[in-house]
């Protein structure tokens, strides 16, 4: 660069220079085009720009907590990525929020749907991958289901209760149950539960699904914490673990919601209603389980 | 210098014998006895012990009459449990407990796999040789050092897993079993890498899957990473 181009540059003013798109706009670019590029040139509704920010809105938040945790951990086990927007694999992330924003999963309402960034070990960068939550279940079952139930009950059985399923049979036109809460208030420990699905124009499509505590127990993560179904949690001191200790957690919420992922897993999707945007969500379910069993072995491989 | 024979190895049965010059050791009894006893041309009183993995039939099948054979059996109380083993020629092992049988020095690990307290093993000989066995696992905790044989298993490919789940012949939650279930080629490239596989003589690839593997594939790639000579172990 010669002096009379140096000149110049330094006297360009600072208010025309170029200026950088913020990484909420580059998201929202990368969303916007995503969407063209799939339902053709169709502009975003009011809706799906709401949603689609509130993807980043949710994403920038947990991206913050991801690099938190990485900055706490010591040298030898902390991922030298940082978790941050420009280590983000951008390409998967807008497609993949283009085809859970049209399904409807909405990350700022309670339990629709969580994202987790994981460390793709061959690309270098974080994918972002997405853990349907019960109401995310919910809406999927009710927006492609097949034979979608009017209503759909859930209900934990404790040992003070009453109930008696009805199945059918020659006395029985159609299926199913008496419940009677005894003593509201001390109800007792929990001994299974049920759900039913009940449609009001067909009656003898009535389901009911009785699940023992055991079968509760069955659905209930391999890795499960502590913090949520209760149990023994590691217990640390000036960075040492020094034991174990007990927690109560959320075991009631959690059996109840447990019942409530099966109550509506069991609604058969409609092959015909399957769009793209359906395939691309079982696509990104496998992803994440590929995801997951790489994480849990770069978080376990030791020296013997 | 070690000997291994493959008698076996796929979801329809597995089982390999090792030995040093010295002591003949079973690894997994997952035929009928009768197909064992072949294989070894009857000549059973040369074993000297058998180690079993995990309770898996295609593992286990034959470890009741192998202990009516008069050989001990060396596997984890889950196992044994699961499998209803009892008896005087049951030795009941446990992870990371070190114990001999005749040369060989054998230390137990534990694995990752959806059954009760599977093992993996570690077996050194009086010679220097040192072999890891590891199979139906999906990933291993350990780094192992100075080893000079490794039979591992090597259960599918990603990308044939994929493909096969696109086309609709292996259902999603099957792939799914499989990621938490059984070493895939990606894993135990990153398995081997983690290891100090300078002095490896020998890879044996174990346990490949039907649909799910490419032998001739598997060979290269494993070879590539490690540089060391790899054996594709006969179904």
């Amino acid at each position: 660069m010669d002096t009379a181009d140096q000149t110049k540059q330094q006297t360009v003013p600072t208010e025309i220079a170029k200026k950088e798109p913020t990484q909420s706009e580059r998201f929202m670019t990368k969303v916007i085009s995503e969407f063209g590029s799939s339902v053709g040139e169709v502009a975003l509704t009011n809706f799906q720009k709401r949603l689609a920010q509130n993807y980043f809105i949710a994403l920038d938040a947990v991206l913050k907590t991801t690099e938190e945790k990485r900055l706490k951990k010591s040298d030898k086990f902390r991922d030298p990525v940082p978790a941050v927007w420009q280590h983000v694999n951008m390409e998967k992330l807008a497609r993949d929020v283009v085809a859970m924003a049209r399904v409807g999963f909405d990350p700022s309402q309670p339990n629709h749907i969580n994202p987790i960034p994981y460390k793709n070990k061959n690309s270098g960068k974080y994918d972002i991958t997405f853990i349907e939550g019960y109401r995310g279940i919910e809406l999927k079952a009710t927006k492609y289901g097949l034979d979608v139930p009017d209503h759909v009950t859930v209900e934990l059985v404790y040992s003070t209760d009453k109930f008696r399923p009805v199945k059918k049979d020659s006395k029985n036109q159609y299926e199913g149950y008496e419940f009677e809460i005894v003593n509201a208030f001390d109800r007792g420990n929990i001994i299974g539960g049920f759900y039913y699905h009940s449609f009001s124009q067909a009656p003898e499509k009535n389901k009911l699904v009785i699940m023992t505590k055991k079968d509760i127990e069955k659905r209930k993560p391999d890795h499960a914490s502590a913090e949520f179904w209760g149990g023994e949690k590691d217990k640390w001191e000036n960075n040492k673990k020094v034991g174990t200790e007990t927690i109560e957690g959320w075991y009631d919420k959690m059996a109840w919601k447990t019942i409530y992922r099966a109550a509506f897993g069991d609604i058969t999707i409609d092959s015909q209603k399957i769009d793209d945007d359906y395939l691309r969500l079982k696509q990104m379910e496998s992803d994440f389980a590929e995801a997951e069993v790489d994480e849990e072995i770069r978080a376990n491989v030791m020296g013997l | 210098m070690i000997d291994i024979q493959c008698l076996g190895s796929s979801s329809a049965g597995n089982a390999y014998r090792i030995s040093d010059g010295h002591t003949e050791l079973l690894l997994e009894a997952g035929f009928p006895y009768k197909s064992i006893q072949r294989a070894l041309q009857f000549k059973m009183s040369d074993i000297a012990g058998c180690l079993i993995t995990h309770e898996h039939l295609d593992h286990s099948k034959a470890a009741p009459d192998i202990m009516r054979a008069g050989i001990n059996i060396y596997t984890s109380a889950g196992t044994a449990t699961a499998r209803g083993l009892s008896g005087h020629r049951l030795k009941v092992i446990k992870a990371l407990e070190q114990f001999t049988i005749g040369t060989w020095t054998i230390l137990p690990f534990g694995i990752q796999h959806d059954v009760e307290e599977p093992l993996g093993f570690l077996l050194a000989n009086q010679d220097g040789d040192k072999l890891v066995f590891l199979t139906d696992t999906y990933y291993c905790r350990h780094r192992f050092r100075d080893l000079t044989h490794i039979m591992v298993e090597c259960n599918y490919s990603l990308d044939i897993v994929n493909e096969r789940v696109a086309a609709g012949h292996l259902h999603p939650a099957q792939k799914k079993r499989l990621l938490r279930s059984h070493f895939g080629l990606e894993h135990v490239k990153d398995f081997l890498k983690a290891n100090d596989t300078r002095s490896v003589e020998e890879i044996w690839l174990l346990h490949l899957s039907d649909g799910n593997s490419d032998a001739e594939r598997f060979k290269r790639e494993i070879q590539e990473t490690t540089g060391a000579l790899v054996v594709v172990a006969d179904r």
